[in-house]
């Protein structure tokens, strides 16, 4: 194919999650069918991305209906991929999820529309419409959020929504700046060839600002993240921390890609604020494990508790400060911009799926063990079963372990354009990780509560289906993982990994430029 | 319908016409329109701000009985709760009180040491 191709299928990705949205909650009621059709709509524009993604190899794109409206190239694709993924393992889950049937056709709803936004985040270089697609997560986030149905639930939403509408004001300001420079909204590296320096970096702290707060980066993220991933209902969790913060920031570095300003200042500021993100959410997810809220703060509750998934997202706040690093180096050593946005890739797949497991599998705990706190957890023993090995599988590959998606990460800070420092913070938070996914483990599968504990007889069950995601994300985990582990050391399965490295080397491009290297 | 829900409803699908008239005019690069379609979703955002997260953010429980202490001094014949009594806001439903403590009450009794 030619660089560039028009197509209406491009768009067909979004309004399939859209239509989702729309008719299954209103042609169906019951839980069953309800979840079938709206996994049915998933499936298909899975499929379809996927055979878009097969399309635009190379570097070529499609769009519709201009090349400043939807832009489909490897990176996007490749996000939306994932993003579409854990979005049906969302769509199976929250079907056993949700006790009260009558909550579904409206959550499904919600669900779709929020992921909808999330795609269109990915899909395009026109900055209105990442913008309006932000919002619109905003919104559609914040009232998902709500669907604990707890107090603390209400007030961790009204933070999500308070922060995210001050960063999008601070993007919005950006944007008008853009407007003011270039005279136009589109990111094209030709639009911003003849703007002075100077201006190229205030712009680009403008956007970098805007979406740290989104993204979740230190101080922001401390604020708001930790409390919206954990109150959130489980499948939303997984997708706030799996997808969401990781398209903002995709989003930040397709923005900054583009703009590109030659500031060593610019970049260091982003590698420190990276840097303390990775440091100190992984510190405090340590911190929740061992001895919970009470010490680790950052709670929208007066009950203090050990909350499985207040680890979790205090763990997302750090990892999201890996793609703050990244975007700082490519803006040290700009030669190196490729490598650096290649690990972008690579890390929004490695925390997406290792990210998504852990809350997967931290939901079937909760709803098996009935409390989300693990100093009232009595041990599950040999309930957890597979789940506890897949729990294991996520956290070691956050862990940056061998054998698993992680090690793509170690290997990308590991190499000698990274300086040691660098290599020492992505260290250290990875250790803390791994201690924090080996303790909880241990509470989860026999742990003594703190607390006398009585469970009223027939009231307690788990579901089969909030054990799959858990399964599936695992085995995609590995079996990447191995390929990796594998091929990257000349054990075998070389001819994979290379293809799988070239291919990343070309979609790393496409981050920031819609279609490259085709005639 | 109570007239609550009736205003809550026309905002929001005021809220999604903006967002979806916004996307579309981003599209087709109308600068006025997406101006007009900015300024209709944010104050639809506004009213449910304003509406329903504030509200149920700040509760603001009335003392029914207060409101007839001037007056006769005659029994109040509406309830503390029914004055006012905010549901999850935007959901419409009832708090979860079982989980408020991050267990499940009804399935679990909890003695702390």
């Amino acid at each position: 194919m030619t660089a560039v191709e028009e197509s209406f299928l491009v768009i067909l990705v979004p309004l399939l999650i859209v239509l989702c949205g729309i008719l299954s909650p209103v042609l169906f009621k019951k839980g069953k069918t309800l979840a079938v059709f709206s996994s049915l709509f998933f499936v298909a524009a899975l499929a379809l991305n996927t055979w878009l993604l097969a399309e635009v190899q190379e570097g070529s794109a499609l769009y519709y209906p201009s090349t400043q409206g939807i832009i489909f190239n490897a990176a996007s694709a490749f996000v939306v991929e994932i993003t579409l993924a854990l979005g049906l393992l969302g769509a199976i889950y929250s079907y056993r999820y949700f006790e009260d049937e009558k909550i579904l056709p409206p959550f499904y709803m919600l669900y779709s529309f929020f992921i909808a936004t999330l795609i269109v985040m990915a899909v395009t270089f026109d900055v209105l419409i990442i913008y309006v697609a932000f919002e619109a997560s905003t919104i559609a986030g914040g009232v998902l959020i709500l669907f604990t149905k707890r107090r603390s639930a209400t007030k961790a939403a009204v933070r999500f929504f308070v922060l995210s509408v001050i960063g999008a004001i601070i993007i919005l300001a950006g944007i008008l700046y853009q407007n003011f420079l270039t005279g136009s909204f589109m990111l094209e590296q030709s639009a911003f060839s003849g703007v002075p320096n100077s201006e190229l970096v205030l712009l680009s702290a403008l956007y970098a600002i805007g979406f740290s707060i989104k993204v979740g980066i230190f101080p922001f993220g401390l604020l708001w993240l930790p409390a919206a991933h954990s109150e959130a209902p489980t499948p939303v969790s997984a997708i706030l921390s799996g997808v969401m913060v990781q398209i903002a920031a995709f989003a930040a570095s397709r923005i900054i890609g583009v703009i590109s300003p030659l500031s060593y200042e610019l970049g260091l500021l982003l590698v420190t604020l990276g840097a303390l993100s990775v440091i100190f959410g992984a510190a405090l997810a340590a911190v929740e494990a061992t001895s919970g809220s009470k010490h680790s703060r950052f709670h929208v509750s007066p009950v203090q508790i050990r909350g499985i998934k207040r680890i979790w997202a205090f763990s997302t706040s750090s990892e999201v400060g890996v793609f703050y690093m990244l975007i700082g180096l490519a803006l040290i050593s700009p030669a190196l911009t490729p490598l650096f946005f290649a690990g972008i890739l690579l890390h929004f797949l490695n925390h997406g799926l290792a990210k998504a497991l852990l809350f997967f599998d931290s939901g079937f705990v909760i709803e098996t063990s009935r409390t989300a706190d693990l100093s009232l957890l009595k041990g599950l023993g040999s309930r957890v079963s597979v789940n506890g090995l897949t729990y294991l599988i996520g956290g070691f590959s956050l862990s940056l372990i061998p054998g698993t998606l992680g090690y793509n990460t170690f290997l990308e800070f590991t190499r000698g354009h990274i300086g040691m420092e660098i290599t020492a913070v992505i260290i250290t938070a990875a250790l803390f990780i791994f201690f924090t996914t080996l303790y909880s483990l241990r509470i989860i599968v026999a742990g003594k509560p703190k607390a006398k504990i009585e469970y009223v007889e027939g009231k307690v069950h788990s579901h089969v289906i909030l054990r799959i995601p858990g399964i599936v994300l695992a085995i995609a985990i590995v079996t990447l993982g191995v390929i990796v582990l594998l091929g990257a050391n000349g054990i075998a399965l070389e001819g994979y990994y290379h293809q799988f490295e070239e291919w990343f080397s070309v979609a790393a491009r496409t981050i920031s430029e819609p279609w490259v290297g085709v005639a | 319908m109570p007239s609550e829900r009736a205003s809550l409803l026309v905002s929001l699908t005021f809220m999604i016409i903006g967002i979806a008239g916004c996307i579309a005019a981003s599209i087709a690069s109308n600068f006025i329109l997406l101006l007009a379609f900015v300024e209709i979703t944010s104050v639809s955002m506004f009213f449910i701000l304003l509406y329903d997260f504030i509200p149920a953010y700040f509760p603001d429980r009335i003392k029914a009985v207060s409101l007839f202490y001037c007056g006769l001094a005659k029994e109040p014949y509406i309830s503390d709760a029914s004055v006012y009594r905010p549901n999850v806001p935007l959901l419409n439903v009832p708090y979860d009180s079982n989980w408020d403590e991050y267990y499940d009450k009804s399935s679990m009794r909890v003695e702390r040491k």
